[in-house]
């Protein structure tokens, strides 16, 4: 990968000995790609020679759409000893990630267009991937009033989420799903009834029992996403569930979607390569909400991905610092970081056991959450935004919390060994992260100037 | 090799038949007696594992002798070990059994045998925390010689000389299916 | 068989060799407490801090008075009067204490797991004198050492515990203790103060107490929590009462031998009546006198880890004594 960052830099030129994974018509080619001003300017069986471009030679590596993740926590503002805007960039960088969009759970909450553009600009100066605020439903995330969801549309909000919380009131909740047909826009809900879930730690069942901790019953979800899809019936609005880990909801939004309900849904990763019974230890890097649900939750979240009931993989990446996970269970927070393992892990569990072709996995994590998000990104087309990242889809790597660019280290798989490890990703046609075949880490900063979509 | 050697112990000689064990422990019967004057106020106490089986054998002969039944107890010294900080896993505590009340009585401490004398300083201590005897006395089957301590027993039933290198094991009949004393080395 | 563990966290961890060893270790220790001179030097020069985060009066007294007769040093830490309640972390507080040289740390505290995670980050002994709603391993196998004294082999036998099972960390050790010693263990309680599929434990659950107690060999009460009709568990402790207060006429549906616990404090009234608390098939005050027996029986197996501590400090390694008869090194 010598001279990558220096000849993409030229903005112009071929990326050729590479095996091109398209996500959209599900194949595997050898290929060449042609970049021309961050975009996706041709593809080839080889570069044609005309102009006389670089190339850059891909060895043989995969080559795939940049990873779209439409749920991560970058803690900023207010929580910047966690994550800023700038490390979660770089974490998504070295994930393979070019686009994320941020939820607005920080303090002061993302619930006005200041912050919607304050985010925006705090990652254009990071210049290392693409983020998009999710802008709050209510004020404050407190249930009590809407807020002006229209101006933070156009200030560049990519989507509305109370996410942390759930809309609590079930009449607040119809009319924002309702004012959000205006725009088309998409609400993303975090389907929890509060009184359920009340001092839980971990997911109710044998596992909770055993270890006398509090449950979270799977109805605490179940109960939420069953009204949450009776009012995206209702309204018409365009649902997406958040993190979905109940087997009983996978199956709700099964029937939903067969009755033309408007809704789309969403798993992470750690549902799927873990379980309640990895809580044996009392590890509190296994703690998140909704929390590790039993194996038969898994099989249904895994035959849900592969019948297309859940559309998408997303991290759900929420940073917490060392001193406050090293702690007892009990009064450890809630959350797990994503971003540099979400690749490996989709690859280990999808595509390394057989459950699915590499490109049909690839675009739970690409093609899928743009598409749902609206966003022109996470396909490998002609007039794609040249934001890719190449990958060794064998490397087996042991993950260390410690060696993330995150702020946090707080991963779920901490000494688990995935398959898959990214090489170089490419931002609008620039390499913003490479990893040399010795390990060797480049983080090149690629600041623009950022333009609002025109709504 | 007996199941009950531990594995280390190279055997080299027979130091004691059960015959001469038998004399042995019947001279030692006859001066425990002729130094006190009356059976009645004895009490014999075996130090766990292999005094007790002495301690039995000596109290029997006593009543073929006398005809004077004489309390017999085991004392386990685990909990006065002075070297549970440095030695393997946590020993399995055996039973104390003290006979009734030991106070101004006179007991008969008896052991397999005395080596450094760590043991008996442990069970002195221990028979202290039962009660306040007239006095002890120590019946050993085997001296060896070694000691750290300035003890002493007052009944023998043969002194062997012995490098600290080797090591002494009495057998008894009722633990080991035999009456032997051995000589051997450890490594 | 020997006791080689740095902690004692759980009964789910302890096979069941283990616990007998335990609980044959603790008869010897019982001994010593019906003693003249109810000490001996066993864990001279140890020191073991006793780390109370909840309010125990009970348990804190049974591991004072098992450590004092193992002659060992003690510190008593109690969070009212400590930092905790200055925000210090528990990793803190303790690593505050062991620079103090401590060797054992024996610890109650409000959160399931807490112990777990202490014992994983500090290299001393921890021992856990009840962890929120999870286990109390010392009751449990004092309680296991009441049953088997007053009935023998647990094999077969019927245990009932009725009560708040849910919060119940006495509940948990003892149904994960008693079925390792094959006992068969019947739950009775409200449904609301069942925990989910704790059959999956190895318990049955029968929510009537009429037939719960038919033919049991032991039935373990335990305490109702007062705060428990708060949240919507109960409607009243009178509605509980009524359907599960332990009486006198369910004495006579139990097995001939059958025998009463509690492991205190007790509501009396509440969760059982006041003659059957103190008649004669209660074994309560038996439960006290084991529950030093026990926690002296742990203190010494688990001295062990210490002292292997110690060792590697110093590293001179003093050869056993060889005039120390064999003492049951052999495995039973």
């Amino acid at each position: 990968m010598k001279n990558w960052s220096k000849d993409s830099a030229e903005g112009r030129y071929w990326i050729a000995g590479a095996r091109l994974v398209d996500p959209v018509a599900g194949t595997v080619s050898e290929g060449a790609i042609k970049v021309e001003e961050g975009m996706i300017a041709d593809i080839a069986a080889k570069p044609d020679g005309k102009g006389k471009l670089p190339v850059l030679d891909a060895g043989g590596l995969c080559l795939a759409p940049g990873l779209v993740d439409m749920h991560v926590h970058l803690r900023e503002p207010g929580h910047e000893y966690r994550e800023t805007v700038a490390t979660g960039s770089r974490a998504a960088a070295r994930g393979g990630v070019t686009t994320m969009t941020c939820m607005p759970n920080t303090n002061p909450v993302i619930d006005n267009a200041a912050l919607v553009r304050h985010i925006r600009e705090q990652a254009s100066r990071a210049g290392l991937c693409h983020v998009m605020p999710i802008a709050a439903i209510t004020l404050d995330l407190k249930s009590k009033r809407m807020s002006d969801m229209g101006e933070m549309l156009a200030a560049g909000a990519a989507a509305f989420s109370d996410d942390g919380r759930p809309v609590t009131d079930a009449s607040l909740m119809r009319h924002a799903l309702e004012m959000l047909r205006t725009w088309n826009a998409l609400l993303i809900s975090h389907s929890e009834d509060l009184n359920l879930s009340e001092g839980g730690h971990m997911h109710e069942g044998p596992a909770s029992t055993r270890l006398g901790l509090k449950g979270i019953p799977r109805e605490a979800e179940d109960v939420a996403v069953d009204r949450d899809l009776r009012l995206a019936r209702m309204t018409g609005g365009r649902l997406h569930i958040a993190h979905v880990s109940s087997g009983n909801s996978v199956e709700s939004i099964r029937r939903a979607k067969a009755d033309g309900v408007r809704v789309t849904a969403e798993t992470a990763p750690h549902y799927l390569l873990l379980t309640d019974e990895d809580l044996y230890s009392y590890d509190s890097h296994k703690k998140m909400n909704p929390p590790l649900r039993e194996q038969s939750d898994q099989d249904a979240l895994l035959a849900g991905l592969l019948d297309g009931t859940i559309d998408c993989v997303a991290t759900d990446h929420a940073p917490h610092t060392e001193i406050d996970k090293k702690r007892e269970l009990a009064y450890a927070p809630f959350g797990v970081i994503g971003l540099e393992t979400s690749l490996a892990a989709v690859l280990t569990r999808l595509v390394h056991t057989g459950m699915m072709e590499l490109p049909r996995a690839m675009a739970l994590v690409t093609a899928k959450p743009a598409e749902i998000l609206g966003l022109p990104v996470g396909r490998l087309e002609k007039g794609c935004p040249a934001d890719l990242v190449l990958f060794d889809p064998e490397e087996t790597w042991t993950v260390r919390g410690a060696e993330m660019a995150s702020l946090s280290a707080n991963t779920a798989f901490e000494g688990m060994e995935l398959k898959g490890r990214v090489r170089a990703t490419l931002l609008d046609g620039q390499l913003v992260f490479g990893r040399d075949s010795d390990g060797v880490e480049t983080f090149t900063s690629r600041p623009w100037r950022d333009e609002l979509p025109v709504i | 090799m007996d199941s009950n050697t531990p594995s280390k112990f190279r055997q080299k000689a027979v130091l004691m038949t059960p015959d001469q064990m038998a004399r042995a422990f019947k001279r030692m019967t006859h001066e425990i007696l002729e130094r006190n004057e009356s059976a009645e106020d004895l009490v014999i106490m075996g130090i766990r594992r292999r005094g007790v089986p002495l301690a039995e054998r000596i109290a029997a002969y006593i009543k073929t002798l006398e005809g004077v039944e004489i309390e017999v107890g085991s004392i386990d010294i685990t909990f006065y070990r002075d070297d549970l900080h440095t030695i393997g896993p946590q020993p399995r505590v055996g039973e104390t059994s003290i006979p009734g009340d030991i106070t101004n009585r006179t007991v008969i401490l008896v052991d397999d045998v005395l080596h450094t004398g760590r043991t008996v300083r442990s069970a002195i201590t221990e028979l202290m925390d039962y009660g306040r005897p007239a006095g002890i006395q120590l019946a050993v089957m085997i001296d060896r010689g070694h000691r750290e301590l300035p003890i002493r027993a007052d009944f023998v039933g043969k002194n062997v000389p012995t490098s600290s290198r080797e090591a002494v094991k009495v057998r008894f009949v009722e633990i080991d299916d035999k009456d032997a004393v051995l000589l051997g080395e450890v490594e | 068989m020997t006791y080689s563990r740095k902690d004692l966290l759980d009964l789910a961890s302890c096979s069941a060799d283990e616990i007998n060893l335990i609980l044959d270790t603790a008869e010897r220790f019982r001994a010593v407490s019906e003693r003249e001179v109810k000490k001996v030097p066993t864990l001279r020069g140890y020191t073991i801090v006793n780390l109370f985060f909840e309010n125990s009066t009970r348990t804190r007294i049974s591991f004072e008075l098992a450590e004092k007769r193992l002659s060992a040093d003690i510190v008593n830490f109690s969070a009212s009067t400590s930092s905790v309640s200055k925000g210090e972390t528990l990793l803190d507080t303790v690593e505050n204490l062991l620079a103090m040289k401590i060797d054992m740390v024996v610890m109650r505290h409000g959160a399931s797991g807490a112990p777990h995670f202490l014992a994983k980050h500090i290299p001393v002994s921890v021992i856990n004198a009840g962890d929120g709603t999870h286990e109390h391993p010392t009751q449990g196998l004092l309680d296991m050492l009441t049953m088997r004294r007053s009935l023998g082999d647990l094999k077969g036998r019927k245990i009932v515990i009725v009560g708040d099972i849910l919060h119940s960390r006495v509940a948990r050790s003892n149904v994960i203790g008693l079925t390792k010693l094959g006992a068969e263990v019947v739950l009775c309680g409200p449904p609301s103060l069942i925990p989910v599929e704790i059959d999956k434990l190895g318990a049955k659950v029968e929510f009537n107490l009429n037939r719960a107690v038919e033919g049991a060999d032991v039935v373990n009460i335990l305490r109702l929590q007062k705060e428990r009709q708060e949240g919507g568990l109960l409607p009243s402790l009178r509605a509980y009462s009524r359907d599960w207060k332990v009486e006198r006429h369910h004495l006579d549906m139990m097995a001939e031998s059958g025998i009463i616990m509690h492991p205190g404090p007790m509501n009396r009234g509440v969760e059982i009546a006041q003659d059957v608390a103190d008649g004669p098939r209660s074994v309560i005050l038996e439960q006290v006198l084991n529950g030093v027996a026990v926690r002296m029986a742990i203190l010494y197996l688990l001295s062990e880890s210490s002292k292997r501590l110690r060792n590697t400090d110093s590293s001179t390694t003093e050869t056993p004594d060889t005039d120390l008869p064999n003492i049951g090194l052999e495995s039973a």
